[in-house]
């Protein structure tokens, strides 16, 4: 049986300290998609003529964390984000950042130059130019008189 | 534009005017103080604020725009912009010690305790070699 309980109104910060002020009108984390250990960093894509941009949130990951590859018209990312490292006696009040390995693929419409892609790491966001292949470019078919 | 109506509104410039994002946190403890660990992918030290006033501390900012030029977006899973979140504080921190630093798009702050408020153990003295006097 339950029985009559009070709700909290947290109003002293003493008695529960890092509480979650005026989040009333907040839309979404900053970043992640998925909850607990599935996560997978977010991605934006972007196309052009000779190619596409793609960039990835990966804060908290270091360059030697993360490995971009490409076969074809596939793009892949993959590595692992750490999870922050504990000093001795040090306990964990709050957590919601996510870590773990993580890996995006992604099927772009054309062949990947894969000699001149490349691959930048800055303030957490990585950054990918993929270069469309020459072979792949459009090109005009001359129509002969027959 | 067919993204921005499935978005639900995320899109629309009345959206741009308030602060609407919120970044993920991690919050640890010891003896001697606390660490609040903050996601703030695309955010650069000048797009950053932090503010200590009363009993709370603000974290605000903005994640800057990504987009490439000439190029159109053909898929978006993360809208950068303006963030901001509150955090109540404990009342042992020793405000003139706040420290923080960003990192690999991860901003740290160290909130040491005051040094009144960290615990110490206290030497127990014996007087008349212990004897209780009852009373």
């Amino acid at each position: 049986m339950a029985s009559a309980t009070t709700i909290p109104v947290f109003t002293r910060t003493r008695e529960w300290p890092f509480l979650d002020l005026l989040s009333g009108n907040r839309r979404s984390p900053l970043t992640g998609l998925g909850t607990g250990r599935s996560w997978q960093p977010p991605i934006n894509v972007w196309l052009g003529e000779d190619g596409a941009a793609v960039t990835a949130e990966l804060p908290g990951v270091a360059p030697g964390d993360v490995e971009v590859g490409a076969e074809g018209a596939r793009l892949s990312i993959k590595g692992a984000r750490p999870s922050t490292k504990l000093e001795e006696n040090e306990r964990i009040q709050l957590e919601e950042r996510d870590f773990g390995p993580f890996q995006r693929d992604m099927v772009f419409p054309f062949e990947i130059d894969s000699t001149r892609i490349e691959a930048r790491l800055t303030n957490g966001i990585l950054n990918i130019v993929v270069p469309r292949s020459p072979d792949d470019r459009p090109r005009k078919i001359e129509v002969k008189a027959g | 534009m067919g993204e921005d109506t499935a978005m639900n509104n995320e899109t629309t410039d009345a959206a741009a005017a308030a602060p609407l994002l919120k970044p993920r946190i991690e919050v640890m403890e010891t003896e001697s103080g606390y660490r609040i660990v903050a996601d703030m992918p695309g955010v650069s030290l000048n797009n950053v604020e932090l503010v200590l006033s009363g009993d709370r501390i603000e974290l605000n900012g903005e994640a800057q725009d990504d987009s490439v030029p000439g190029y159109r977006m053909t898929h978006r899973e993360y809208h950068p912009g303006t963030f901001s979140r509150t955090l109540s504080l404990p009342d042992d921190i020793d405000r003139e010690q706040v420290r923080a630093e960003l990192k690999n798009g991860l901003l740290t702050i160290n909130l040491p305790r005051s040094k009144a408020a960290r615990p110490r153990s206290i030497k127990i003295e014996a007087t008349d070699g212990g004897q209780d006097n009852g009373d």
